[in-house]
């Protein structure tokens, strides 16, 4: 599958038609999605859509940034006419009469929705594997799972199906699935990409946010470029900024930076070895371009209290009524979760916010030293589907960036023994998604 | 300049009127090596460890380099106990203990990641302070095993520990008015020795006149968790200093750790630390009606050449909980100090170091007062 760089160029100059290009996706899908499990309904428009593209071009219009590219949207993002099921028995039959707005965007830049990729019920599990479709086998390794919980779109994209896919993140969902599949994968500033159609217009426990996943690096400031961008409809997105973020993710600067790398935030995180030596050997790798690496990190001892108060506030939100309503329709992870959400106090929410608060402040006094924190994305390669699963403590090292809400990247720096894909996790500034687009472009060119 | 113990990998004068302290060897001081007790692991650090960085902000001058056990293992140091010279300081912070010990500076730091500060403390006859896991961050200092590493503050006195603590620790936790101390003298009995149990509940008789204090028993993880504790610093080093160390000529104990350590596949690993987390609130339900918890902390030192037994300071240790190592008199047969353990809850460590001073107080000088044998 060429890069969805590669196919809007050639769609653009019309050396290859939207039609062909989606026919040739549909064909991997077709060969590869039985055993996968990726993408979970198929657009019927697809055909229809591309030849509308194709249409449009013939018509003298000026080819636009993702024209003709095939894309997945994970199944909690809402697509106008296509089933929307969130993974959930309880939402099974839903057909929204809207898109989402980052879906809206995609398409309004000429990408082709082929379809929904597989989630985990809500998007609550590491594992993607719901009562509706089962379960996504990893591409790179077929016992293994794909991650969550934006394990259809990272799947989908391994398995070469698309190139590119639209994710959620929370608290590492578009990250660790990367990792797991060995893509690229980035959660933006909350705001960055506005959410919408959503029920709380103003989330500000932990945001959910929408972001790109891709091969590579250039595809992901591709997307980012088109995904941007304010909207009434979202009252907490961001304005617009004056930042060319496909130019960013080419990878052309030369500024020296200053790298901070953690193994383990701390202590925090149980890392496996492999996963410590391949992610401290990529962090050190940046030196090669005159840039200062050093072992670093700030106090995040009380990050487990944190996200216990903050995410058991976006349980009950969402899922009390659902879970006072139809229990047993919920899956036992999503039981389990909200019940005990339900058990916390308004007290224990607030502290947690306010040691949320005095967390930023040491995260922020780290980043005014160095500009990027680079950290292993998850403590382990991954884990076997049928076999015991890690502890949460290993999904702590994207959580710890995403409470804070800086922009992080995941992107692949090597392998294990056993062949399992490491994800490397880069972390800017406040806003500062280009600067992590950067690092990654760089990243990949010394690695080429 | 007189160093009769060993106590010093290298040390200057100190400046007048400053708080001078002294560093164990792991922990990185702009100017000095980092030998890490051996001598094929120099590495030669420009920038200040967090904390030295933070003790220099608060005005306090960092000395010199105490020496450590190698890598912060088990394997002995060349330090010899002030207390009696063919005695053990302990370790690993042997140094940093025997350095405060025999009155070179008030105070020193060490690092504990079993047993590693609040032992030699307690062989050495001085106070060893562990805070609360995580609340000093770990930046510039060797790593042994992340989840329990501990940077911790050997002191002279209670007063001197909590100068040292008030410039690396935000304090604030409340502290009640009378506290309520509860006291476990059964605590791992396989490992203390009735001489020592007996030494602390001679301690404890006096402070019942004059505090509010209860007997307790201790829930079953406490005691099973030295296994795990052991278990999981192993595992961690093994994947915090393999790639290091594997390669060096470590002597015996490290050589050991590492092999024991990476014999620990990744789902053994997870399933401690899942336990760990499973019996935390069992840990906190200690403090429910008590407000910090005494309990026997040491055997007398043992000959040179060993480092002793960290086990009655790994349970602390690996719940993250903070806890002191208070001098409380000789061991009769052989004149040697004994300490008692004080354990607050997780995050209060300004309630510990008053505790600490409360029960320093009330304990008459002559008890704590340990003479030097040779």
């Amino acid at each position: 599958m060429h890069s969805a760089a590669e196919i809007a160029a050639a769609v653009g100059r019309r050396e290859v038609s939207a039609l062909e290009v989606t026919r040739a996706s549909l064909a991997r899908i077709v060969d590869r999605n039985p055993e996968i499990n990726a993408i979970c309904t198929l657009n019927p428009r697809t055909e229809e859509d591309a030849r509308e593209c194709d249409r449009r071009l013939a018509g003298g219009a000026a080819p636009r940034a993702l024209e003709g590219v095939p894309f997945v949207a994970k199944d909690v993002l809402h697509t106008a006419g296509l089933r929307t099921t969130f993974g959930s028995k309880l939402r099974e039959d839903f057909v929204p009469d809207e898109d989402a707005i980052c879906v809206e965007r995609m398409r309004a830049a000429g990408a082709i929705l082929v379809g929904k990729a597989n989630t985990p019920e809500f998007a609550h599990d590491t594992d993607t594997s719901n009562a509706i479709f089962g379960a996504t086998k990893n591409p790179r390794a077929r016992d293994y799972s794909a991650g969550g919980s934006s394990g259809g779109c990272a799947a989908a994209i391994a398995a070469g199906m698309v190139p590119i896919g639209l994710g959620t993140d929370l608290g590492g969902s578009i990250r660790t699935p990367a990792s797991f599949c060995g893509i690229t994968g980035l959660r933006p500033a909350p705001g960055r990409v506005p959410i919408y159609p959503a029920e709380f217009a103003w989330d500000t426990l932990v945001a959910h946010v929408h972001g790109p996943m891709a091969a590579d690096t250039a595809d992901l400031g591709l997307m980012l470029a088109v995904l941007a961008g304010p909207d009434d409809r979202d009252p907490t997105s961001l304005p617009r900024e004056q930042i060319d973020y496909a130019a960013a993710s080419r990878g052309e600067s030369a500024v020296k930076r200053r790298v901070a790398y953690t193994p383990d935030l701390g202590g925090i995180v149980p890392v496996e070895p492999e996963v410590a030596a391949l992610t401290r050997a990529a962090a050190y790798r940046f030196e090669r371009l005159g840039w200062t690496v050093e072992d670093s990190c700030f106090d995040a001892s009380d990050l487990a209290e944190i996200v216990a108060g903050t995410r058991g506030y976006a349980m009950i939100a969402r899922y009390a009524d659902y879970f006072e309503r139809s229990k047993t329709l919920l899956t036992p992870p999503m039981q389990r979760q909200i019940g005990n959400a339900m058990g916390l106090d308004v007290k224990t929410v607030v502290n947690a916010e306010r040691l949320r608060t005095r967390y930023w402040h040491r995260f922020r006094g780290l980043l005014e030293r160095y500009d990027y924190l680079v950290l292993p994305v998850c403590g382990v390669a991954g884990f076997r589907r049928d076999g015991e699963r890690p502890p949460y403590e290993v999904y702590l090292s994207t959580y710890a960036i995403s409470v804070v809400g800086l922009p992080a990247i995941s992107i692949p720096c090597g392998e294990t023994s056993s062949g399992l894909p490491v994800g490397l996790q880069i972390v800017g500034r406040r806003l500062r998604e280009d600067r992590v687009l950067e690092a990654a472009a760089l990243y990949e060119k010394m690695s080429r | 300049m007189k160093d009769p113990f060993q106590a010093w990998v290298v040390r200057r004068d100190s400046e007048p009127g400053a708080l001078a302290f002294g560093v164990k060897d792991v922990i990185d001081v702009s100017g000095f090596p980092t030998a890490h007790g051996v001598d094929y692991a120099t590495t030669y650090p420009h920038v200040d460890a967090w904390c030295v960085s933070a003790l220099r902000t608060a005005g306090m001058v960092p000395i010199g380099k105490t020496h450590t056990t190698p890598f912060a293992l088990r394997d002995p140091a060349v330090t010899r106990n002030p207390r009696d010279p063919s005695r053990s300081p302990g370790g690993s912070s042997a140094g940093s203990a025997a350095a405060v010990a025999a009155g070179d500076v008030p105070f020193a730091l060490g690092t504990q990641t079993g047993g590693s500060v609040l032992r030699p403390a307690a062989y050495c006859g001085v106070l060893g302070y562990k805070p609360t896991w995580g609340r000093i961050p770990t930046v510039g200092v060797a790593p042994s095993a992340p989840s329990l590493d501990t940077i911790g503050i050997i002191a002279a006195d209670v007063g001197v520990a909590r100068r040292a603590a008030e410039a690396l620790i935000a304090l604030d936790d409340a502290v009640p008015a009378s506290p309520r101390l509860g006291v476990a003298l059964d605590y791992l009995a396989d490992f203390i020795e009735p001489a020592t149990r007996a030494v602390v509940e001679r301690a404890v008789a006096m402070l019942r006149g004059v505090m509010d204090v209860v007997d307790v028993r201790l829930p079953a993880c406490v005691e099973e968790s030295v296994t795990y504790g052991a278990q999981l610093h192993a595992a961690e080093t093994w994947i915090a200093c393999g790639a290091w160390l594997r390669d060096l000529p470590v002597p015996a104990c490290v050589e050991e750790v590492l092999d024991q350590g990476r014999a620990i596949d990744t789902e053994s690993y997870h399933a401690i630390r899942r336990w760990r987390e499973l019996h935390r609130p069992t840990v906190t339900a200690i403090f429910e009606r008590i407000d910090a918890l005494i309990v026997p902390a040491n055997n007398v030192a043992p000959e040179f050449g060993s480092t002793g037994d960290p086990a009655p300071f790994v349970p602390w240790t690996f719940f993250g909980l903070p806890a002191i190592s208070l001098p409380i008199g000789a061991e009769p047969n052989t004149g040697l100090p004994l300490a008692m353990q004080i354990v607050a809850p997780y995050g209060a460590d300004g309630l510990l170091l008053d505790v600490a001073a409360s029960i320093e107080r009330a304990l008459p000088k002559g008890v704590l007062a340990i003479t030097q044998r040779r």
